[in-house]
C-alpha cells in the first residue's frame, strides 16, 4: 500500500522535475549570445524573409522568455521539436535515428560492465588482499580515473590503427547503401566503443560490490553459516548474491547520468554517429532546436534510470536505502 | 589487527598522502609561476621524440610537451580550485540551511540538487558553456557551477544526522539561536566530511574540464591544457607520434588518481568504521 | 565553422550604382597560367598496394574531401557549390583550367553591345537524372526561382536581372536593368534545376541535375553516396560509385592507412607521411590566407542603421606598421614553419585569376622595415625587444578563428617571424562567433579565393564597412578605390573591367589593409590506381579540400 503510494508520488515528482529540467535547459540555451532566429535557422540560412518571419512567429522568438518556453512546450506536445540545422531534418527524426544507435551502445556497455563488474567484485571480495584482488583494484582505480576520451583514444590507436582489428569511425561500412548493411556490420562497428564504455563504467561497480562482499563476510551470520559447515559456493549463493545483486543493479541504474556522458565522449572519439556526436555537433553549430532535443532526451534517460533505481531502493532493505542517499 | 600494525599502516598511508599532496602542489606552483618561454614555439625542434632534453618530446610547433603538460595540469588545478571554492560555499550554505530550517528551504535545496542532477553532467557542462559563448569563461564557469550538488547532499545529510544528536538538542534547549548552533556545533562536525567531499570533487572537476575542452567547447588552442593537448594529439598519434597522447594522458590520470587517493584516505582516517577494511 | 564558407558576396546585394559592360565571356584575356597542378608526390616505398578495395567488382571509391559538402544545403537554388565545382547539377558555363569561362549546358553565348542582353544557346539532348529533358524552360525556372527567393541565395545576386525568357526550347535571353560585368560569373555559379521536379525540401539532400552523378543516399554527417546518372549527356564516367565520407581528418587518415580510402584531403600536418599504395598530390589553388589589419584608430562608428560598433586598432592603424610588417616578414620561412613548406608565398590575390593584381613586392626587407618603423617613431627604448611609441607598445593580437589548426599554426608562425622587427603579436584562437564580434578591431586570419571579382568590392569598398559580416573589416575608406570598383562594374567589356579591378587593388594595396601571407595548396593522398585527371583540375577555389571533385567525371580507376 505504502509502496504504491510512493510510486505514484515518485512519478508525479519525476514529471514535475522533468518539466523543470527542460525549463532549465531552455533558459540556458535561450540565454546564449546567439541570436534566437539564427539559432533556429543557422548562420548560413537561405530562407526568405517571409519564411523567417514565419519561424519567428511559429516559435514565438520575439516573445519574452516565459512565453517562448510555453510555445516550445506546446509544440513539443504536438510532436514538433523543430528542425535541426546541422542535420537538415526534424529534430525528432534526428534523435530517433541517433538515439537508437546510442541506446544500443549504452545498454550493451551497461550490461557488460554490470555483469563482469559484479562477478569481479565478488571474486575480489572473497579473495580480499590477494594478488587478483590487488590487480583488479588497481585496474579499477585506473579505469575509474582515466578520462574516457583518452582511454578511447588509446584503444582506437592500438586496436584499430595498429592492429587493424576494428573499423575506424562510422556505424556502417563506407559506401554501403542502407539496404546492404547487415547486422554483422553494425556489431563490428559497435565493438570498440562498447568495450571502451564498459571498461570506464566498470570500476565503480566492482569496488562497490567488493566492499559489500567484504562487509557481508565479516558479519556474524556468515560466521554462523561457516560454523554450520556451508562451503564458499553455498555462502555465495545463499548470502552474498542475495544481498549484493539488488543494490548493485540499483547502483547501475542510478549511473545513467555518467553512462550518458561516457557515451558522448566515446562516440566523439570513435566518430560513432549517435546522440553523443549529435550533442557536440549541435552545440558547436549553435543548433538550438537539436540541442534542446538532446537535453530533453538525455534528461528522460537519466530520469528513467533514477526512477527504476528509486523503485528498487524501496524493494531493498532500509539499510541500503540509507547507503544510497549517502552517495 | 593489532594496534601497532594499525599505527604503522597509518603512517604508511600518511606518508603516501603527503607524497601525493607534494606532487600535486609542485605541479601546481611550478605551472603557476612558469615562464611562458619554457613552452614557447621553436620551429627547430618540431616533433622530437622524448629525450633527456625534452622528457615528453615536442609537438608540431616545437613546444616542449613536458612543460606544456605541467602548465596545463596547473591550469586544470586552478579551474578545479575555482570549482571547489564555489561549490564549497554553495554546498555549505545550502546544506546547512536546508537541514537547519527544513521545510520550504529544504525542499528548495533538494529541488535545486535534483534539477542539476537531472541532466547528464556532461550535457549540463556543454549547455552552460554554450550559454556563455564557449571559451575559457564558458568552461571555467560550467565546471565551477555544476559540482556543488553532490557536496550539498553530503553536508545536508551530515547536518540532518547531527540535528537529532543530544548536544544539539541540549543547545537548543539552552536557547541558542539556529545561527549559533550552526556555527558552534554544526560546522565543526560537518567539516571533516565536507573537506573530504571537497578533495574528492577535485578529480571530477579536472576531468570535466579536460573532457569539455577535448570536445571543443573549452580552452582555446593557445592555452596549455591537457584537453587541448590531447585533442591536438589526435592528429598526430595516427602517424606514430605516440608521445603526444600518452604522456599528457598519463599525467592527467596520475593527478586524478592522487586526488582520489588523498580523499579516500582522509575518509578512512577520519572514519575508520566506514567499513572499507 | 560554417561561416567560413559563407561567401562575402553578401556584399554585392548592397551595391547601389552600376553600369555598362559587355563581352562574350569565353574569350581569353587572362594571363598565362602556371601549370594547373603540380605533382610533388614523393617516391614512396614502391610496394604496390594490395587491392585495398572491397572485393566486389563494381567500382566504388571512398573519398574524404573535408566536411564542407555536408555543411550546407545541396540545392543550387540556395547556392550549393557556387564557388564553382558542382557534381550533381550543372551551370550554363563553367571555368576551365585557365580560369576562362567555357560552355557547359550552353553551347555558346553572346552579349549585346549595350551589355544589357545575354543570349545563350543551349545543348540539345540533355536530360536530367529523372529522365526529363533539359530545355530553356528549366533555365528560366531556375533563375526566376532564385530571383523570387533572393534571400535564399547570397551567391547569385540577380537584383539587376529584369527578365529571363526562353526564345525557343534551346535559347535563353537574359535582360538586365543595368549593365553588370560580374553577371557572367553568376551564370557560371548558378546551376540549373529541373522545373518539373524541383522540390525545395528534397533538393536539400537529393537534388536532381544534369551532371554525371546523382545522389543515391544521403546520411547526414556520415556519407553521401553518388552513383552514375544514366541519363548523363557526356561520356559515362569510369567510376560507378563515389562515396563522400564525412569524418574528422585524423579518422580519415587512419582509414587511409588501413586501405579504406581512395582520396584523403590532408593538411600540412600529414604531408611528410607516407601511406602504402597512395601518393601525395599537391594541387594549385586560388585560395589565399591573409590577416586583416584595421586601418582606423580605435573609435566608435555607426552603420547605416545607426548601430554603433567599436572599431579600429591603435597599432595597426599606423600605415608605417602595416607596411613594415608586410615587407619585413619572411613569408617562405613562415610557410616552412607553419605548413612544412606547403604553399606559395603571396603578397596579393593569385595570378591564376584574370582580375587579380600582379603587383609584387619583395619581402624579408628587414632593414628597410625597421627603418620605416624607426622613422614613424616606433623605437625600442626600454630594451625589451618590442618597439613602442610613447606609452603605446607595438603589439597587437591576431585571432585564428574556428577549429582550424592551419590558421592557428600560420598565425603563430607569423607571430614568431614578426618578433624580428620588434613587433609583438599575440595569437588567440577563438570561435567564429567571437571572431566576427571583433572583426573590426582585431586582426583575423582570413581565407579568400573565388572566381568572381566581387570579392574586391566586399573587401575594399567603403560602403561595405560595418554593413555585412566579413566585409571591409580593415575599415578602408578610399574614394579613389570606390570609384575604381564602380568603374569595374560599369566597364563596357571584360578587359576594361579587369583593368579597373586591378586599379582598385593598386589603390588599396598602397594602404596595406590586408597582410597576404600564403597561396595555399591542397594536398591529398590518392590511391595509386586512381587517376584524378590533373589536366582538367581547375585551380581550386576556396573550399578546404572539396574542390578536387570539380572533375569527378574524368576520374579513372585502374
Amino acid at each position: 500500500m505504502k509502496k504504491r503510494k510512493n510510486l505514484v508520488y515518485e512519478s508525479i515528482r519525476m514529471v514535475i522535475l522533468l518539466f523543470l529540467v527542460s525549463l532549465l535547459a531552455f533558459v540556458l540555451i535561450a540565454s546564449s549570445p546567439i541570436d534566437p532566429l539564427v539559432s533556429y535557422i543557422g548562420t548560413e540560412s537561405t530562407l526568405s524573409a517571409e519564411a523567417k518571419a514565419e519561424i519567428v512567429e511559429y516559435w514565438g522568438l520575439d516573445a519574452p522568455l516565459p512565453q517562448r518556453f510555453m510555445t516550445w512546450l506546446n509544440n513539443i506536445f504536438h510532436g514538433d521539436m523543430g528542425n535541426s540545422i546541422t542535420y537538415k531534418k526534424p529534430v525528432a527524426t534526428v534523435i530517433g535515428e541517433r538515439f537508437s544507435y546510442s541506446f544500443v551502445l549504452m545498454m550493451i556497455s551497461w550490461l557488460i560492465s554490470g555483469l563482469i563488474g559484479v562477478v569481479l567484485g565478488i571474486i575480489c571480495g572473497l579473495r580480499q588482499g590477494g594478488i587478483f584482488d590487488r590487480i583488479i583494484k588497481l585496474f579499477c582505480l585506473i579505469t575509474k580515473s582515466a578520462p574516457t576520451f583518452w582511454l578511447g583514444l588509446m584503444f582506437l590507436v592500438v586496436f584499430a590503427v595498429w592492429l587493424k582489428l576494428f573499423p575506424i569511425g562510422m556505424a556502417v561500412p563506407m559506401g554501403n547503401l542502407a539496404s546492404e548493411v547487415t547486422l554483422g556490420d553494425y556489431i563490428y562497428h559497435l565493438i570498440l566503443p562498447a568495450i571502451t564504455l564498459s571498461v570506464v563504467s566498470m570500476g565503480e561497480i566492482v569496488l562497490y560490490t567488493r566492499q559489500q562482499v567484504v562487509e557481508i563476510l565479516n558479519s556474524d551470520f556468515i560466521l554462523y553459516a561457516k560454523t554450520r559447515g556451508e562451503n564458499i559456493g553455498q555462502i555465495v549463493k545463499r548470502h552474498i548474491l542475495r544481498n549484493v545483486l539488488l543494490p548493485a543493479i540499483t547502483i547501475q541504474f542510478s549511473s545513467f547520468s555518467e553512462l550518458f556522458g561516457g557515451m558522448a565522449l566515446a562516440e566523439n572519439v570513435f566518430a560513432y554517429p549517435g546522440i553523443g556526436t549529435a550533442t557536440t555537433a549541435a552545440a558547436l553549430n549553435a543548433d538550438a532546436p537539436l540541442l534542446m532535443g538532446v537535453a530533453l532526451i538525455s534528461a528522460v534517460f537519466v530520469f528513467s534510470g533514477n526512477m527504476i533505481a528509486n523503485v528498487l531502493y524501496g524493494v531493498c532493505d532500509p539499510r541500503i536505502r540509507e547507503a544510497g542517499l549517502n552517495e | 589487527m593489532s594496534n601497532k600494525l594499525n599505527w604503522s599502516r597509518k603512517m604508511t598511508v600518511l606518508t603516501l598522502v603527503i607524497f601525493a599532496a607534494l606532487y600535486l602542489l609542485i605541479i601546481f606552483f611550478w605551472g603557476l609561476f612558469m615562464n611562458p618561454g619554457e613552452y614557447a614555439v621553436n620551429y627547430d625542434n618540431k616533433l622530437l621524440m622524448p629525450s633527456i632534453g625534452h622528457l615528453f618530446g615536442t609537438d608540431a610547433m616545437g613546444r616542449d610537451m613536458f612543460k606544456r603538460c605541467i602548465k596545463g595540469l596547473s591550469n586544470s588545478i586552478v579551474i578545479g580550485l575555482l570549482a571547489s571554492l564555489f561549490s564549497s560555499v554553495v554546498a555549505l550554505i545550502f546544506g546547512i540551511a536546508s537541514a537547519v530550517w527544513g521545510g520550504v528551504v529544504d525542499r528548495f535545496v533538494k529541488l535545486a540538487v535534483d534539477l542539476c542532477m537531472g541532466l547528464p553532467h556532461l550535457v549540463l557542462l556543454i549547455l552552460i558553456s554554450y550559454m556563455l559563448g564557449k571559451g575559457t569563461l564558458g568552461v571555467t564557469a560550467s565546471v565551477a557551477l555544476t559540482h556543488w550538488p553532490g557536496l550539498t547532499r553530503i553536508v545536508r545529510q551530515e547536518v540532518l544526522h547531527l540535528k537529532s544528536s543530544q548536544y544539539v538538542l541540549a543547545s537548543q534547549k539552552m536557547g541558542h539561536s539556529p545561527v549559533y548552533i550552526a556555527v558552534h556545533h554544526m560546522i565543526p562536525h560537518v567539516l571533516p566530511a565536507y573537506l573530504i567531499g571537497l578533495v574528492l570533487l577535485f578529480p571530477h572537476a579536472i576531468m570535466h574540464e579536460a573532457s569539455v575542452t577535448f570536445l571543443g567547447f573549452g580552452l582555446p588552442k593557445e592555452m596549455p591544457a591537457i584537453g587541448v593537448i590531447l585533442s591536438e594529439s589526435m592528429n598526430y598519434i595516427t602517424t606514430g607520434k605516440w608521445w603526444m597522447a600518452v604522456f599528457p594522458g598519463v599525467m592527467l590520470l596520475i593527478a586524478v588518481i592522487l586526488f582520489d587517493v588523498i580523499g579516500e584516505t582522509m575518509k578512512k582516517l577520519w572514519n575508520p568504521n566506514s567499513g572499507n577494511e | 565553422m560554417k561561416r567560413r564558407f559563407l561567401s562575402i558576396m553578401l556584399a554585392v546585394m548592397l551595391a547601389s550604382s552600376l553600369a555598362a559592360c559587355g563581352n562574350s565571356g569565353s574569350d581569353a584575356n587572362s594571363k598565362s597560367n602556371k601549370s594547373a597542378s603540380e605533382d610533388v608526390a614523393k617516391d614512396s616505398s614502391d610496394s604496390q598496394k594490395a587491392d585495398s578495395k572491397n572485393d566486389d567488382s563494381d567500382e566504388s571509391i571512398n573519398i574524404y574531401i573535408g566536411n564542407g559538402v555536408f555543411d550546407s544545403s545541396m540545392d543550387p537554388v540556395k547556392g550549393f557549390m557556387s564557388y564553382g565545382y558542382p557534381f550533381v547539377n550543372e551551370a550554363l558555363i563553367q571555368a576551365d583550367v585557365n580560369s576562362n569561362y567555357v560552355a557547359d549546358l550552353a553551347t555558346d553565348w553572346s552579349v549585346s553591345d549595350d551589355a544589357l542582353k545575354y543570349t545563350f544557346n543551349l545543348k540539345k539532348d540533355v536530360k536530367f537524372s529523372d529522365g526529363s529533358d533539359f530545355t530553356a524552360e528549366d533555365v528560366v525556372f531556375t533563375y526566376n526561382k532564385v530571383k523570387e527567393n533572393q534571400a535564399n541565395n547570397e551567391n547569385a545576386d540577380l537584383s539587376r536581372l529584369s527578365k529571363v525568357e526562353a526564345l525557343d526550347d534551346y535559347t535563353v535571353e537574359f535582360t538586365l536593368d543595368k549593365p553588370y560585368s560580374p553577371f557572367i560569373d553568376i551564370v557560371a555559379q548558378l546551376q540549373i534545376v529541373p522545373s518539373d521536379a524541383y522540390d525545395e525540401q528534397k533538393f536539400e539532400t537529393a537534388p536532381i541535375g544534369t551532371g554525371a552523378y546523382k545522389v543515391a543516399q544521403y546520411d547526414a554527417n556520415q556519407q553521401i553516396i553518388l552513383t552514375i546518372n544514366e541519363n548523363y549527356w557526356g561520356e559515362t564516367p569510369d567510376i560507378e560509385q563515389v562515396n563522400i565520407i564525412s569524418m574528422s581528418q585524423d579518422t580519415a587518415y587512419s582509414n587511409a592507412c588501413s586501405g579504406q580510402m581512395d582520396v584523403v584531403m590532408v593538411t600540412s600536418t600529414y604531408i611528410n607521411e607516407e601511406i602504402e599504395g597512395m601518393k601525395l598530390h599537391k594541387l594549385e589553388t586560388m585560395d589565399v590566407r591573409n590577416i586583416s589589419l584595421p586601418t582606423l584608430t580605435k573609435q566608435k562608428k555607426s552603420d547605416s542603421k545607426g548601430k554603433e560598433y567599436e572599431v579600429g586598432n591603435d597599432v595597426t592603424s599606423d600605415l608605417a606598421v602595416r607596411k613594415a610588417i608586410s615587407i619585413g616578414i619572411n613569408r617562405q620561412e613562415i610557410i616552412n614553419a607553419a605548413f612544412n613548406g606547403e604553399g606559395v608565398p603571396a603578397v596579393n590575390f593569385t595570378d591564376n585569376l584574370p582580375w587579380a593584381s600582379t603587383d609584387d613586392y619583395e619581402d624579408n626587407q628587414v632593414d628597410e622595415a625597421k627603418k620605416i618603423l624607426e622613422e614613424a617613431g616606433w623605437k625600442d627604448s626600454d630594451g625589451d625587444g618590442i618597439r613602442e611609441k610613447g606609452d603605446l607598445k607595438c603589439a597587437f593580437e591576431v585571432i585564428a578563428p574556428g577549429n582550424d589548426e592551419d590558421r592557428y599554426k600560420l598565425a603563430t608562425a607569423f607571430a614568431e617571424n614578426v618578433k624580428e622587427l620588434g613587433v609583438e603579436v599575440k595569437v588567440r584562437n577563438e570561435s567564429w562567433d567571437v571572431a566576427v564580434e571583433e572583426e573590426n578591431t582585431t586582426p583575423i586570419v582570413w581565407g579568400w579565393g573565388q572566381y568572381s571579382p566581387t570579392v574586391l568590392y566586399s573587401l575594399f569598398d567603403s560602403e561595405m564597412f560595418l554593413e555585412a559580416q566579413y566585409a571591409n573589416v580593415s575599415g578602408l575608406t578610399s574614394k579613389e578605390c570606390d570609384e575604381a570598383i564602380e568603374k569595374a562594374f560599369n566597364a563596357t567589356n571584360l578587359d576594361d573591367a579587369y583593368a579597373a579591378w586591378k586599379e582598385a587593388q593598386k589603390i588599396s594595396d598602397a594602404q596595406y589593409p590586408y597582410l597576404y601571407l600564403v597561396n595555399i595548396e591542397h594536398s591529398y593522398f590518392i590511391n595509386e590506381n586512381l587517376d584524378i585527371s590533373e589536366d582538367t583540375q581547375i585551380p581550386h577555389p576556396h573550399g578546404h579540400g572539396t574542390p578536387i571533385i570539380c572533375n569527378l567525371k574524368d576520374w579513372v580507376l585502374n
